[in-house]
């Protein structure tokens, strides 16, 4: 594929401080590169790094082949809406929309005829002599928008573009926002801390942490085969655990801490991390059952059930559906779907797995409302008192 | 409106607890209202005091005001305006001048220095922000002093505009600085994505939204500098004096109406400044800084 837009080794350091840590990726033409990150971990820097707005500690920033690590920002052709939108306080709607076009001479009847066509394509044509102050958050992140491609940029930069949106606005506009995004099939980066709308907007989707990519691809395909405990745990939920891959009987097993199932395909026999995602555990009938787990607590999430289960002194998380009839303490026999195992090899039986940064995404199940999610430690009693009196 | 159908003051009723609190919130900012109101015209009234007495001892033909006079002009006409403007013309002439230079210098140094302490912050500049406004609170005659010890070879005028200087420009630094703060950080950045270099930057984002400060500031400066007295009376030569310095002597020397008739001469282009002022911190100031 044609990269349009390159980083090679871009770092950035302020002080002793390393924001982005020789970053290297190649932002496919004309498609939506999603990054995605906890907040400090260089994503906006990365941005501005590319829109030639912050200077690289080293590195190069590439456009079309083209090193522009030198090129200043108003020569770079490089939209940006930003957080905050920026819009100009001084100008009405259409004056901000029409400025790239100013900045370029273009001519006033055409600088009109372009805005009002940038505008209508946000469905902001309405209120193009507003003043900036009277819109609201959803309008002016589309006049952030339109001023951002008003100028036809070869790439576009998108940072946080609903973060200051209330959640009600943010659903609403996202959906709109994507439509329109994939419609001007331009070279976009949209950096945001939301794994959902990072999956859902991105052809491509990078994770970031602590300054670097951990892992590049295909939404889906990051999210299915994360190379890493970061990634596992950064998007959705996982159940983590430590493992062995061992021949029994001429056939390579996969001994969970609870239960040994068959190994995946492509597995090597040793001590290895088990990562199973909560909708790939089902609860089924005792005779398709690969272990019995007792319900330790739940969650109605309106369109499913999370149960925290307890199998063996690890904890797993388990998505089930909203009707299933549960009793306080019941036992439940779960299947896990058939390759929907990831293995991760594990040196030692103390060390975690790569990418262990994140806070409560240690070893075991992510995102429940209680507990340490360590499947290593003794059964806390009183949490399984607690998830009786429910 | 006593007898309209609205419910008795709802601070009386004993309602849901929530209700209550909005309802003491409401008598609150309503009583807080009256004092703010009444605070407000006692702090005006105590301004307004002196011009009023300056205006009717201006006017006044009574000699209660007058006892010192030496009977140098007709009080209670117009005719003592021009005996004034006659006599301190010259000071009248310095002072102008003095605000003429004052107020682009002032604008010229303090906005760059406010830009640089909040937009390129460097090791230090906090602290250099801060010192820069020890000037406001120097008395007249240590910075007076210093300029002599310092620039005593200097045009007299120079050393005028120099002290003024020294008063005006930390309250460009606090005003443009301020304004600096409440908008958006990013607009620059945004300009310069959009194609803007560094001069269009200037032309077309900073200065647009910077200019309700700027007015705000030159006009404050402009007060400042043509009323300024202590460095300007310790810094006046005969032939360089400012009209706040030519005053002193007319309130010593003269008669009290001449004085004040003077003083009355010299409020009317600060009136017009200050009106200014208040027009622009109102609505179109909040306009343009507001993001």
């Amino acid at each position: 594929m044609n990269a349009l837009l390159e980083a090679r080794s871009l770092r950035k350091s302020y002080g002793a401080t390393v924001a982005v840590d020789s970053l290297s990726h190649s932002f496919p033409e004309g498609k939506i590169t999603a990054i995605v990150g906890p907040s400090g971990s260089g994503k906006t820097t990365t941005l501005w790094m590319i829109a030639g707005l912050t200077e690289p500690s080293g590195g190069s920033v590439r456009l079309d082949g083209r090193d522009i690590t030198a090129l200043p920002a108003h020569r770079r052709e490089i939209g940006i809406v930003f957080q905050d939108y920026a819009l100009f306080p001084h100008l009405n709607v259409r004056e901000n929309v029409e400025f790239g076009l100013r900045c370029r001479h273009v001519r006033r009847a055409e600088r009109r005829r372009r805005a009002a066509e940038t505008l209508a394509l946000v469905r902001m044509e309405h209120l193009a002599e507003r003043r900036v102050q009277q819109l609201s958050g959803g309008e002016r992140q589309r006049v952030a928008l339109a001023r951002a491609i008003a100028f036809r940029p070869r790439v576009l930069l998108l940072d946080e573009p609903l973060s200051s949106l209330d959640a009600r606005l943010r659903e609403e506009l996202r959906g709109e926002l994507f439509r329109l995004l994939r419609e001007l099939a331009i070279t976009t980066v949209y950096v945001t801390h939301d794994q959902v709308e990072a999956m859902s907007i991105g052809h491509e989707l990078a994770v970031m942490s602590s300054g670097r990519i951990e892992q590049s691809g295909p939404p889906a395909e990051v999210y299915r085969r994360p190379e890493n405990l970061f990634v596992a745990g950064f998007l959705g939920s996982a159940n983590i655990f430590p493992a062995d891959c061992a021949v029994r009987n001429g056939r390579l097993d996969l001994a969970l801490p609870f239960a040994a199932v068959d190994a995946p395909a492509g597995a090597s026999v040793g001590p290895c991390w088990a990562m199973i995602r909560p909708e790939d555990l089902e609860v089924v009938r005792d005779d398709g059952a690969d272990f019995q787990a007792a319900v330790e607590s739940s969650l109605f999430l309106g369109n499913q059930l999370r149960l925290l289960l307890r199998a063996g002194g690890s904890r797993i998380i388990v998505d089930a559906r909203n009707d299933l009839p549960l009793t306080e303490g019941a036992i439940l026999g779960i299947g896990i779907r058939a390759g929907k195992v990831v293995l991760w090899p594990r040196e030692d039986a103390g060390a975690s797995p790569k990418g262990h940064e994140r806070d409560g995404a240690g070893p075991g199940p992510s995102e429940m409302p209680r507990g340490s999610g360590n499947p290593d430690a003794p059964a806390p009693q009183e949490s399984l008192e607690g998830a009786r009196s429910r | 409106m006593a007898g309209s159908f609205l419910p008795a003051p709802p601070a009386h009723e004993p309602p849901a607890p929530a209700r209550m609190s909005v309802a003491a919130k409401i008598s609150t900012a309503a009583s807080g209202r009256l004092v703010a109101t009444a605070l407000s015209w006692c702090v005006a009234l105590f301004l307004i005091a002196p011009i009023v007495v300056a205006a009717a001892g201006a006017f006044s033909s009574s000699e209660f005001y007058g006892h010192r006079s030496e009977g140098s002009a007709p009080p209670g006409s117009l005719g003592l305006f021009w005996y004034v403007f006659s006599v301190w013309g010259r000071s009248l002439g310095t002072s102008a001048a003095l605000v003429a230079v004052v107020v682009p210098f002032a604008l010229l140094i303090g906005a760059p220095a406010a830009y640089a302490f909040r937009r390129r912050p460097f090791s230090g500049s906090k602290l250099l922000e801060a010192a820069s406004m020890t000037p406001l609170s120097m008395p007249g005659i240590a910075l007076a002093v210093s300029l002599l010890a310092t620039l005593g070879g200097a045009p007299r005028f120079t050393l005028l505009a120099g002290g003024h200087l020294a008063y005006t420009i930390p309250l460009v630094i606090r005003a443009v600085g301020n304004a600096l703060e409440s908008f958006e950080p990013d607009i620059e950045p945004a300009a310069r994505s959009l194609g803007a270099g560094p001069w269009q930057v200037a032309r077309w984002i900073t200065i647009p939204v910077l200019l309700p400060s700027l007015v705000v500031s030159a006009l404050l400066v402009f007060t400042v500098s043509w009323g300024e007295f202590n460095a300007s009376f310790l810094l006046a030569s005969p032939l360089a004096q400012s009209f706040p310095a030519a005053l002193y002597v007319t309130y010593t020397a003269n008669s009290f109406p001449v004085a004040a008739a003077a003083t009355i001469l010299f409020l009317l282009p600060v009136v017009p400044a200050l009106v200014l002022i208040q027009a622009i911190g109102g609505e179109p100031f909040r306009r343009g800084l507001q993001a």
